[in-house]
């Protein structure tokens, strides 16, 4: 009996404690903020990719000076066969040295539509040079630039080593360093110096047969040692 | 029956001890001088849409010939209603995965923004975007 008065004291004195705190803390009045305003605002989920090319194979061609590029395995993996020509390295870059008429090295990119591209660096002040494309590993066609004269460039095939222009277009510019690409798609053929397109060729239904299955790509000069080859690429589309 | 009183007084007296400690907490806790609050509010409003027809994305694509890869280097942001002029527009990339892979922020002053990115993205794994246009 008496233990059970204790423990009633004691909860007592205990409620009394605790009810004392709130008792202390003022009540925070809340007013209002006389309203919210807010600018206009948007938001949006968007899908889609960046349409960026697939790029195949390429080559920097970052290598000691005087490499041997036939055989040499490009950045994507196949390796460079020379068609004409004795292909090597120079300061990260390319040249054709000793060179040799209608010279060529080409890479496998693995697929009948594609664009090469490589960018054309002069060694001299005048300089030609382009691209091989379609080529089987013997013939090719290719497209060559020379920067002389506003600029030139011209489409044509070579067949057990002998060149046959195709089509030609004048004035495309003539620049320090050149950019040169040639698309293929189904029988049309696409030139662009600098990402402009300069030249489209649709290949007769001959040429068609001869070069549509082809796929090796590579790089392309005339009896030039001195132009100078960078930035070599094969993508999709 | 002594022996029984004498143990129910020392656990009494145990209890009485932890009540009154209990209690001198409860007392200091109570003894800090009271709390005050700054005065509060509520409202709120309606946050409309600047552009309500949706805007379009397009990417810019440079190759790294270092890498052999394409990189994303900047998105412009096109349809954009003249009612979100002069606002931030900030733009984020992601991967297939959701993952931010690249973002970037400008101030809008035309229909179509262009936003470069803080660092290139690896153009293949962009597969799609995020904008949001805020005041």
């Amino acid at each position: 009996m008496v233990h059970r008065r204790l423990l009633v004291s004691i909860c007592a004195i205990v409620g009394a404690a605790t009810m004392a705190a709130p008792a202390a803390v003022p009540v925070a009045s809340a007013t209002s903020l006389g309203g919210v305003t807010s600018r206009r605002l948007g938001a949006w989920t968007l899908t889609g990719g960046s349409t960026a090319p697939t790029v195949l194979t390429w080559d920097g061609f970052t290598r000691p000076v005087g490499t041997d590029l036939n055989n040499a395995a490009t950045g994507g993996g196949p390796v460079w066969r020379v068609i004409r020509g004795t292909w090597i390295t120079a300061t990260n870059q390319a040249q054709d040295k000793p060179s040799a008429q209608n010279a060529a090295v080409v890479v496998d990119c693995g697929r009948v539509n594609a664009t090469v591209t490589a960018v054309l660096l002069p060694g001299p002040t005048a300089y030609a040079g382009g691209v091989a494309f379609k080529s089987n590993g013997t013939n090719l066609l290719y497209a060559y630039y020379r920067n002389q004269s506003g600029g030139s460039v011209e489409v044509g095939k070579v067949v057990n080593g002998n060149a046959t222009p195709l089509a030609s277009s004048a004035n495309v510019g003539a620049g320090v360093a050149t950019t040169v690409s040639a698309a293929y798609a189904g029988g049309l053929v696409t030139i662009r110096i600098n990402g402009v397109t300069v030249l489209t060729v649709s290949l007769s239904a001959a040429d068609v047969t001869a070069f549509g299955a082809n796929t090796r790509n590579g790089l392309y000069a005339d009896n030039d040692s001195q132009t100078l080859f960078d930035d070599f690429r094969c993508e999709s589309p | 029956m002594s022996s029984t009183r004498s143990s129910t007084r020392k656990r009494l007296t145990l209890a009485l001890m932890g009540a009154t400690a209990l209690g001198a907490v409860v007392a200091s806790a109570a003894s800090l001088g009271g709390l005050t609050s700054s005065s509060l509010g509520a409202n709120d409003t309606v946050v409309a849409s600047c552009d309500i027809d949706g805007v379009a994305i397009a990417y810019t694509n440079a190759y790294d010939s270092a890498s052999g890869r394409y990189r994303t280097t900047s998105v412009t942001v096109s349809g954009v209603a003249a009612a979100c002029n002069g606002q931030n527009i900030a733009i984020t990339l992601r991967d297939t995965g959701g993952a931010s892979i690249g973002s970037g922020a400008a101030t809008v002053t035309g229909t179509s923004q262009a936003i470069a990115l803080t660092a290139p993205a690896p153009a293949e794994a962009v597969t799609g975007a995020a904008v949001v246009v805020t005041g």
